[in-house]
């Protein structure tokens, strides 16, 4: 287990160095703003960590647009804040080929997409949808039985935890949720599948044991949802799994805080 | 558990690939931000400083600096002030420009105000002196006029002096004209006499031839007779006109007057065609010896002064006219009448005329001041008036209503009146002035004695018709005869001792009304005129 908690330190300390830069043509003002650069944290969302960004950039865009809601986009596709800054990363991993890092992210004020974003007006929208990404995963895992028995302050220190990046303070509230429901076993594998290079994301009910009472492994998931693809690679957390990784261990360690394993089928 | 080494080392290499190559670098650049940041921060702060005027200055000068700061205080207390001052100032000079605009305006309008006086003093000084000049002019002329005046008054003066001696003269020459008369008189008495004597001597011679006859005729018969026969021989027809000697045409239309001259054989005739007309009749035919114009209407009577100098005739046009005969010039038109003049006598002097008019007044006209003095109020339209001589200032008029008046002329009411049976026509006074012969339109002739003022005949025949309003009857000389025209053209003469029976009927000459008719002084000639233009002069001879 000491290996097990010293991957999940792993997870937790990856980040990422990004490159913002303001799209050209929304530059107000003689001169052009100088790229910002900043370390995300792969587990984090992006309006958790853009404040400084949005300040840099905003000088410069035009008064009139300094209020609108600020979003990103990376060679011609939106960013999805509610996923996390380490799946939209690894959305971009082509064939092996990851994209070059500082990750040059473009900033816009302007032309909100709203066809294909949702508007983030405040944390507490992040908060409310992260905490029901984690309700959704508790029920598949545990028919939310342990999600609805946590206390309200809870719940907070789950938040907070992932707010000021304290890795204990999540984990010690986390671990309740990542206990097995009934023997070793989850119920369900709460995962969502994504193909790499789009932002579409698909979701099956995954169980972590087969009907004859042997545990899956990421292998058989692939060849059960991806029949079609030959030798599929998974990519999460910027790294490929083996196949032969259980599924019920990968739902413990390798899932992000929302308590959902994001895999990336190349 | 290779798949977990697996998985371990992978993600190993990609945190010292993705982190850690770049969380010093980005560390150091996030510090370097921060620090820039904060050192722009600070720079702006100390800039402001400075701006601010290194107030965090030094102590030494704090004191000063709180001098200055105090003085700077109050210099700026006082700069408010002055600024107060200054607006207050300024305030105040605007309210003076106001006042300052108000007052030039006012003494802009006192300006012209004094100008338009100073013009209007200008303009009265020029009237002032316009008035002067006119003045000394009409001083001038007023001394050139009084000058004039007396050099008048002289010449008038030495005029009626001139006058006043003719008068005298005339008088004078009067008195022997009447002395003259009176002898003519006499010596036609003696002629008359003389033949009277003539003609009873032959009768007597005869008488006594027939005596010597003797054929049965007695003697006291032959006495009777003789005797009665001096009377009707006096008065007898023959001396009464009977003959027409002359006929003319006086006048074109009516002639309304006709009056013997009281010294010449000369006639004046009255008629509408507003002409008074001069007949000589002295050398058997008539001659006309001049026309009296001037009136503007009908003659309704006309009159000669005692004298026979002038004449005055009544016209229809409200006005009487004096001529003088002589030169036959107008003298005087005297009016003041409202309705047509009837009747206009001179009053015993031959300056004073009194006329009658149909407007109910009489007014009396004094020549010398050509005004009317005094104004009767009759009551009734006056036909005809007769003023006496002797008595002097009596003045007899008769009227419409039938009435006879008696005025004097100091009264303003008569003092008697008589009321006849008709109008009033004519009037006629005898020389003695104790008869008063008046026309009546009841067609008689009454004759008045004045002593008792009653009726004492009424003269009336058969034809006799009184023609018009105007009608004169008149008396002869001797008052013993009386005569008047009558409408179908006869003139009536009545002997006033037999008022039954008229003496003579004068026929056959007038085919018109006759309108009047006049006695000659001193023969028994009788003028009358008619309404169709004709005058007849009757003699007896």
């Amino acid at each position: 287990m000491a290996n097990d908690t010293e991957i999940l330190h792993y997870l937790w300390n990856g980040k990422l160095a990004v490159c913002f830069q303001l799209d050209e043509q929304e530059i107000h003002g003689i001169q052009n703003p100088e790229p910002f650069y900043l370390m995300v944290p792969r587990m984090s969302y992006f309006p958790l960590v853009c404040d400084k960004v949005k300040k840099h950039f905003v000088k410069h865009v035009d008064p009139e647009k300094q209020e609108m809601e600020m979003w990103l986009e990376f060679k011609n596709i939106p960013l999805k804040w509610n996923n996390p800054i380490g799946v939209l990363y690894d959305l971009f991993t082509r064939d092996d080929k990851q994209v070059d890092l500082p990750w040059k992210i473009t900033v816009h004020f302007d032309n909100f997409p709203e066809d294909q974003l949702l508007r983030c007006s405040c944390r507490e929208s992040i908060e409310s949808n992260f905490m029901s990404s984690m309700k959704e995963a508790d029920m598949l895992k545990h028919r939310s039985q342990v999600f609805s028995t946590m206390q309200r302050h809870q719940h907070n220190q789950l938040w907070t935890g992932l707010l000021n990046d304290k890795f204990d303070q999540f984990w010690s509230e986390n671990k309740k949720l990542m206990e097995p429901f009934e023997g070793s076993y989850f119920k369900h594998i709460p995962v969502h599948f994504y193909r790499s290079g789009s932002s579409v994301m698909t979701q099956t009910l995954v169980k972590p044991v087969s009907d004859d009472g042997n545990h899956i492994t990421l292998g058989e998931l692939m060849k059960l949802n991806y029949p079609s693809v030959d030798n599929p690679k998974v990519f999460t957390h910027g790294i490929c799994i083996p196949h032969e990784t259980p599924v019920q261990w990968m739902s413990e360690h390798m899932s992000y805080l929302d308590n959902f394993l994001h895999l990336v089928v190349i | 558990m290779d798949w977990k080494a697996n998985i371990r080392q992978q993600l190993e290499s990609r945190n010292s690939r993705e982190t850690t190559s770049f969380q010093n670098l980005i560390t150091f650049y996030n510090k370097i931000y921060d620090s820039s940041l904060l050192l722009r921060a600070q720079n702006i702060q100390l800039e402001s400083q400075i701006i601010r005027g290194n107030t965090g200055g030094d102590y030494v000068y704090s004191e000063k600096i709180s001098a200055l700061e105090q003085k700077l205080l109050l210099q700026q207390e006082e700069l408010t002030e002055l600024h107060r001052r200054r607006g207050e100032n300024a305030q105040m000079i605007i309210d003076l420009n106001a006042k300052l605009q108000l007052t030039e305006q006012t003494l802009t309008s006192k300006n012209n105000s004094l100008n338009e006086n100073v013009k209007l003093v200008a303009s009265l000084r020029a009237e002032i002196s316009l008035y002067q000049k006119n003045n000394s002019e009409l001083k001038q002329l007023n001394q050139v006029l009084k000058d004039e005046h007396q050099a008048l008054q002289l010449a008038f003066t030495k005029l009626e002096e001139k006058l006043r001696t003719l008068q005298d003269e005339n008088r004078e020459l009067v008195v022997r004209l009447m002395t003259y008369k009176s002898k003519d008189a006499e010596k036609l008495n003696e002629e008359n006499d003389h033949l009277v004597r003539a003609r009873n001597a032959i009768m007597q011679n005869e008488l006594k031839e027939a005596a010597n006859d003797m054929r049965g005729v007695t003697a006291e018969c032959l006495t009777t007779a003789v005797s009665n026969s001096i009377g009707p021989i006096m008065a007898s027809p023959c001396a009464m006109p009977s003959k027409a000697t002359i006929r003319f045409d006086a006048h074109d239309g009516v002639v309304s007057a006709v009056k013997w001259s009281p010294v010449d054989r000369m006639v004046a005739t009255g008629g509408e065609d507003r002409k008074v007309k001069l007949w000589d009749v002295s050398k058997g035919v008539a001659e006309c010896k001049g026309m009296l114009i001037g009136s503007n209407a009908g003659v309704m009577s006309v009159e000669f002064d005692s004298t026979g100098g002038q004449l005055v005739a009544a016209s229809n046009d409200l006005a009487s006219r004096v001529w003088t005969v002589n030169d036959q010039r107008l003298r005087h038109t005297l009016t003041g009448h409202c309705a047509k003049v009837m009747a206009a006598k001179f009053m015993g002097e031959p300056n004073k005329v009194v006329t009658g008019s149909h407007d109910r007044t009489l007014k009396i006209y004094d020549l010398r001041i050509r005004a009317c003095v005094e104004t009767k109020f009759a009551m009734s339209s006056c036909n005809d008036l007769v003023t006496s001589e002797t008595v002097g200032t009596t003045i007899m008029s008769g009227h419409f209503d039938k009435r006879i008046r008696f005025w004097d002329t100091r009264t303003e009411k008569p003092h008697t009146e008589i009321e006849v049976q008709g109008r009033v026509t004519s009037l006629d006074l005898s020389r003695d002035c104790n008869y008063l012969l008046s026309c009546v339109r009841d067609d008689t002739l009454r004759l008045v004695d004045l002593r008792t003022n009653k009726i004492i005949n009424t003269f009336e025949a058969d034809g006799f018709k009184v023609g018009c309003d105007w009608t004169r009857a008149v008396f002869n000389l001797e008052y013993d005869h009386v005569a008047v025209g009558s409408s179908e053209g006869s003139v009536f003469i009545w002997a006033v001792a037999n008022p039954e029976k008229p003496l003579v009927v004068l026929k056959n000459e007038h085919s018109a009304p006759v309108t009047a008719v006049s006695w000659h002084q001193f023969t028994n000639n009788v003028a009358s005129v008619d309404r169709s233009r004709r005058a007849v002069v009757w003699a007896d001879v």
